[in-house]
C-alpha cells in the first residue's frame, strides 16, 4: 500500500476511524456475551482457536460493504432497491426488522441481567434505559452520538480486566489459540456455530455501509477505512478472546450456566468480587449500546430503502417514519422483558433464528452486487478475492443452517 | 386507449400483435427528456437475454395486454444502446430531488399520459399510494383508505441524482435545479449524502454554485470544498466576494486551507489584498462580520462625479450605503441615495453630506456590534481600523445571520416567490 506515516495522514486516518471500530464494538452485545461466557464455562480453553478464523471471515465481509460505500456513495437497502426492486425489498424489510425487534428484546434482557447482578430491579432499570436511548437518539445529532458510543467501546476494556483477573495459564491459552480442535458432540458444535453467528450479523452490514456513506470517506481513504475494519475486527475477536479466558475460570469446577449473569455471579468465589463487578459492567454497557445502535441503524437502512427522510439531525415532524420505527422497536422490546414469565431463553433462540436466515440472502445480494461492475467500476471484486468472499459466505451459510436446524429444535423441547 | 397509467400497470404485461400471437412481455420503456415532459419512445423487450426495442408507433393500445398495430414479423428491433434512458432501469426506485418541494424522493412508480397519440412521462409518484400499487396492494388499502392521496412530483420539477460512473446518468435536456435560489440548494445539500451532494452541486451551472457555496452551512461547505476540483474551484472563487472567499476559508479543512490559499494568491491583486486584510478577524469581531465591496465616496467630489463612479463600479450591489472619506482614506460622513438624485449636480458633496457617522472599530464584539444596530436603529454600520480609516461595512444582515439561533435555521423553510412569466 505504501503509504507515509506523517502527521497528514494520521490526521486523515483519526478522522476515518469510527465505523468499523463502533460496529465491531456492537457485534460483542449481549447474546454475543452471553454466547461466549457458554463457550468458556463449558468448554475451558478449547474453543480460542475460533478467533483467528472469525477474524478472518468478519474482515472479509466488512471490507466488502466498506467498498460498496465509498465506491457507490450510497447505503446497502439503497442498492438493494435499486438493484433487487420493491417487492424483494420489501420482503427483506419486514424480515430485517422483525430480526433486529428479537436483537433488541435480547438487548433489553442484558440490561435486566446486569441490574439483577447489583440487586436494580428491571421494572426501574429497563424503561429507564430505554427512555435514555430514545432521548439521546432524538436529540442528538451525529456527532454527539458517535462520541458517545466511542466513548461506550472503551468499556469493554472491562472484559480485559476481567480475563487477566481470573489467572489463566497463559501458556495453555496460547497453545490453545493456534492449535485448531474440534469434539464432534452436539453442544459442542452448537457453540460453534453460536460463536461465529453473533458475531456476524445481518444488521451489521447496513449500519457499516451507511456509516462510511455518512461520513463521506472518498475512494483514495480507501484504505484507511480498512485498517478501521480490520482493528474492529480484531477488537471484536479480542474481546471475545478475554470473556472465554474469564469464564473458562469456572470450567474446572464444571459449572453450567446459562446466561452472562449466571457467569458473573459464578466468577466471584473464582476470580474475586472485582472480576463479577467488571463483568456485569461490561454486560450493562455492551446492552445498552447495542440496544441504542440496533433501532438506530433499522430505522436508518427502512427509510433509505422507501425514500422516507431520516437523520438524527432532523426533527420527529420532519422524519415521523424514522423515529416511529425507533419508537416502536425500544418501546417494544422493553415492554416484553417487563412482562412476567416471559421465556426468554427462547426468545433468545428465536431471534438467532431470523438472523441466521437472514444472513444468507444479505450475503448473497451483496455479492452480486460487489460483482456488478456497472455500480463498482474498478472496485468491483478481483478474481481471487471473489473466491474467497464466496468460500467465506459458503462457510457461514453452511454453519447457520445448522444453527438454524439446532435452534428449531431446541425451541420445541 | 386509457389517457393515463402507471408504469407499474404495464410492467411484464403481455404483447400481443395484431393477429393475437404473443410477443415477449414488456420489461422497459425507453424516454427522450423534455422540459416539461418526456416523451416514451420506444418499448423494450427482452429475447434470449438480449434487450431489444421497438418503436411506439407499432402499439395500438395498452393495458392489461399491449397490442400492437402490426403483425408480428413485420415490427422492426433494434437492441438496446449505452445511450437509450430507460424508466424502469433509471427511474423506478431511484432518488431523485424534487425541486419544486426541496426533498430527496425515490420513485415508486411513473405516471404516462396520453397526448396526441404520443405517451410521456408526467410526474412520478413518490408517496404510500404507489408503493402499495407495486406490491399489488392499492386495492385492498383503498377500500379501507378511500382517499389516500397519490403524491405526484410533476416532471418538470424532477432533477437527477444518478451517479456519473456508469452509463445509467441521467443527462436532463435543462438543468431545472439552476431555477431554485441559491439558499434553498443550501439547505437541500443538508439533506443529502456526501456523494449526492458532489453530484448535485456538479450540475449547477457556475454562478449558481458560487452562491450556493456562500449561503451553505460550515459543515456543508467543508465538505464541497474538500471535494471540488481545483479548476472549478478557481472559477467559482472569482465570483465570490472577499468577505464570502474569507467565510469559506474559515470553514475549509486544513488541507483545503492550503490549496484555497494557492489559488487565492493567484487571483488579482486587489481582491487578494481585500481578503488578506479580512483574514486574521474572527466571526466575532466586527472585522470578521463586515465586507470589504463598499462605496467609499472622495470628500471633494460633485454630486456629479459621484454619480458617474456609481455607475462604473457594477461588482458593487449595496447602492443604499454611501460613505464620504477625505485624502487618508479617514472616514468623515455619509451619504443618502436619494441626495444623490434630488441635490444639483454641481453641489459638493462635503456640504450635503451628513457628518456625524456611527461607526465601530475592527476589533469591536458582535455584541456590541449588535447592540449599536438596535439602539441607532442603523441598516448599515461602516467599520474603521485603528487610524480610524474606512476598512468596511457591515450591514443589518449580516449580524442577523450571526445572532438568530441556530436551531432557527436547521428548520428547513422555504420562502414563497413569485415565478417569472411563461
Amino acid at each position: 500500500m505504501g503509504f507515509k506515516f506523517d502527521k497528514k495522514t494520521i490526521l486523515i486516518f483519526l478522522m476515518t476511524l469510527g465505523p468499523g471500530i463502533i460496529t465491531s464494538a456492537v457485534d460483542n452485545d449481549a447474546g454475543g456475551i452471553t454466547t461466549y461466557s457458554i463457550a468458556g464455562a463449558h468448554f475451558g480453553y478449547s474453543l480460542l482457536w475460533t478467533m483467528i478464523p472469525i477474524a478472518i471471515l468478519l474482515i472479509v465481509i466488512q471490507e466488502m460493504g466498506i467498498r460498496m460505500g465509498i465506491a457507490t456513495g450510497k447505503g446497502l437497502s439503497d442498492l438493494i432497491r435499486e438493484n433487487f426492486k420493491v417487492k424483494i425489498t420489501m420482503l427483506l424489510m419486514i424480515g430485517l426488522v422483525l430480526t433486529n425487534l428479537g436483537n433488541v428484546i435480547a438487548e433489553f434482557a442484558g440490561i435486566a441481567a446486569s441490574g439483577e447482578l447489583f440487586a436494580i430491579p428491571k421494572l426501574i432499570l429497563v424503561p429507564l434505559c430505554a427512555i435514555f436511548v430514545w432521548i439521546l437518539i432524538v436529540k442528538g445529532n451525529y456527532q454527539s452520538i458517535e462520541r458517545a458510543f466511542l466513548v461506550a467501546t472503551l468499556f469493554y476494556f472491562c472484559y480485559v480486566a476481567a480475563g487477566i483477573m481470573s489467572n489463566p495459564d497463559w501458556a495453555e491459552v496460547a497453545r490453545n489459540v493456534v492449535t485448531p480442535q474440534m469434539a464432534f458432540e452436539a453442544a459442542y458444535i452448537t457453540i460453534l456455530v453460536g460463536l461465529v453467528g453473533t458475531t456476524i450479523a445481518p444488521w451489521m452490514q447496513f449500519y457499516l455501509q451507511s456509516a462510511v456513506v455518512e461520513k463521506g470517506v472518498k475512494k483514495e481513504q480507501y484504505q484507511f477505512s480498512r485498517i478501521d475494519v480490520i482493528i474492529g475486527s480484531l477488537i471484536t475477536v479480542v474481546i471475545m478472546f478475554f470473556i472465554i479466558v474469564a469464564t473458562a475460570a469456572l470450567h474446572p469446577a464444571g459449572i453450567r450456566i446459562e446466561t452472562a449473569g449466571d457467569a458473573a455471579r459464578a466468577l466471584e468465589p473464582l476470580a474475586g468480587a472485582y472480576a463479577t463487578i467488571l463483568f456485569g459492567v461490561g454486560l450493562f454497557v455492551a446492552s445498552l449500546f447495542a440496544a441504542a445502535i440496533l433501532p438506530l441503524s433499522t430505522a436508518y437502512f427502512v427509510c433509505e430503502a422507501f425514500g422516507w427522510n431520516s437523520g438524527v439531525n432532523k426533527t420527529l415532524k420532519e422524519a415521523p417514519e424514522f423515529y416511529g420505527l425507533i419508537t416502536f422497536l425500544l418501546g417494544i422490546g422493553a415492554l416484553i422483558i417487563l412482562l412476567p414469565d416471559i421465556p426468554l431463553v427462547r426468545i433468545m433462540y428465536f431471534s438467532q433464528v431470523l438472523n441466521g436466515l437472514m444472513l444468507p440472502v444479505i450475503l448473497i445480494m451483496m455479492l452480486l452486487l460487489v460483482n456488478n461492475k456497472k455500480l463498482m467500476g474498478e472496485h468491483a471484486n478481483g478474481q481471487w478475492f471473489n473466491i474467497f468472499s464466496i468460500v467465506s459466505i459458503v462457510v457461514l451459510i453452511l454453519l447457520n443452517l445448522t444453527m438454524i436446524g439446532q435452534a428449531i429444535g431446541l425451541i420445541q423441547s | 386507449m386509457a389517457h393515463t397509467t402507471y408504469f407499474s400497470e404495464i410492467y411484464h404485461k403481455p404483447i400481443l400483435d395484431d393477429k393475437g400471437k404473443h410477443l415477449e412481455k414488456l420489461s422497459d420503456l425507453i424516454f427522450k427528456d423534455g422540459e416539461e415532459l418526456a416523451e416514451i419512445t420506444h418499448m423494450v423487450l427482452i429475447v434470449n437475454g438480449k434487450k431489444l426495442k421497438f418503436k411506439w408507433d407499432y402499439v395500438a393500445t395498452i393495458g392489461p395486454k399491449i397490442y400492437l398495430n402490426a403483425v408480428k414479423e413485420k415490427v422492426h428491433v433494434s437492441e438496446v444502446t449505452d445511450s437509450d434512458l430507460l424508466v424502469n432501469e433509471i427511474l423506478m426506485d431511484r432518488q431523485l430531488v424534487d425541486i419544486n418541494g426541496l426533498k430527496v424522493v425515490r420513485v415508486n412508480d411513473v405516471l404516462l399520459t396520453k397526448n396526441k397519440q404520443k405517451f410521456f412521462i408526467s410526474a412520478v409518484g413518490v408517496g404510500l399510494r404507489s408503493l402499495l400499487r407495486r406490491l399489488g396492494l392499492e386495492k385492498p388499502v383503498l377500500l379501507a383508505i378511500p382517499n389516500l392521496k397519490a403524491n405526484l412530483v410533476p416532471w418538470q420539477y424532477v432533477q437527477s441524482l444518478s451517479t456519473a460512473s456508469s452509463h445509467l446518468e441521467l443527462k436532463f435536456s435543462r438543468q431545472k435545479i439552476n431555477d431554485v435560489h441559491p439558499a434553498d440548494i443550501a439547505d437541500l445539500m443538508d439533506e443529502l449524502s456526501h456523494s449526492e451532494r458532489q453530484i448535485l452541486f456538479n450540475s449547477l451551472d457556475e454562478q449558481t454554485a458560487a452562491e450556493t457555496l456562500a449561503e451553505a452551512q460550515p459543515e456543508i461547505q467543508r465538505s464541497l470544498v474538500e471535494h471540488l476540483h481545483e479548476a472549478k474551484m478557481n472559477s467559482i472563487l472569482r465570483k465570490l466576494s472577499p468577505s464570502e472567499i474569507v467565510d469559506l476559508f474559515g470553514s475549509a479543512s486544513t488541507a483545503s486551507r492550503v490549496k484555497l490559499f494557492a489559488l487565492m494568491e493567484q487571483m488579482d491583486k486587489q481582491v487578494f489584498k481585500k481578503i488578506a486584510r479580512l483574514l486574521p478577524f474572527p466571526d466575532e469581531w466586527a472585522g470578521g462580520l463586515m465586507k470589504t465591496e463598499y462605496f467609499a465616496i472622495p470628500v471633494n467630489f460633485t454630486v456629479q462625479q459621484t454619480r458617474n463612479y456609481l455607475k462604473k463600479q457594477k461588482d458593487i450591489e449595496d447602492f443604499h450605503h454611501l460613505y464620504v472619506v477625505d485624502e487618508e482614506r479617514k472616514l468623515v460622513g455619509q451619504l443618502l441615495l436619494k441626495d444623490l438624485f434630488l441635490q444639483k449636480s454641481k453641489s459638493k458633496i462635503r456640504d450635503i453630506m451628513d457628518s456625524q457617522v456611527i461607526y465601530v472599530h475592527l476589533k469591536d464584539p458582535l455584541k456590541k456590534v449588535a447592540n449599536t444596530f438596535s439602539k441607532y436603529h442603523l441598516y448599515a454600520l461602516p467599520v474603521v481600523d485603528k487610524n480610524e480609516r474606512l476598512a468596511g461595512i457591515i450591514t443589518m444582515n449580516d449580524v442577523f445571520e450571526e445572532v438568530s439561533p441556530k436551531h432557527w435555521r436547521k428548520q428547513s423553510y422555504f420562502a414563497k416567490r413569485t415565478h417569472p412569466e411563461k
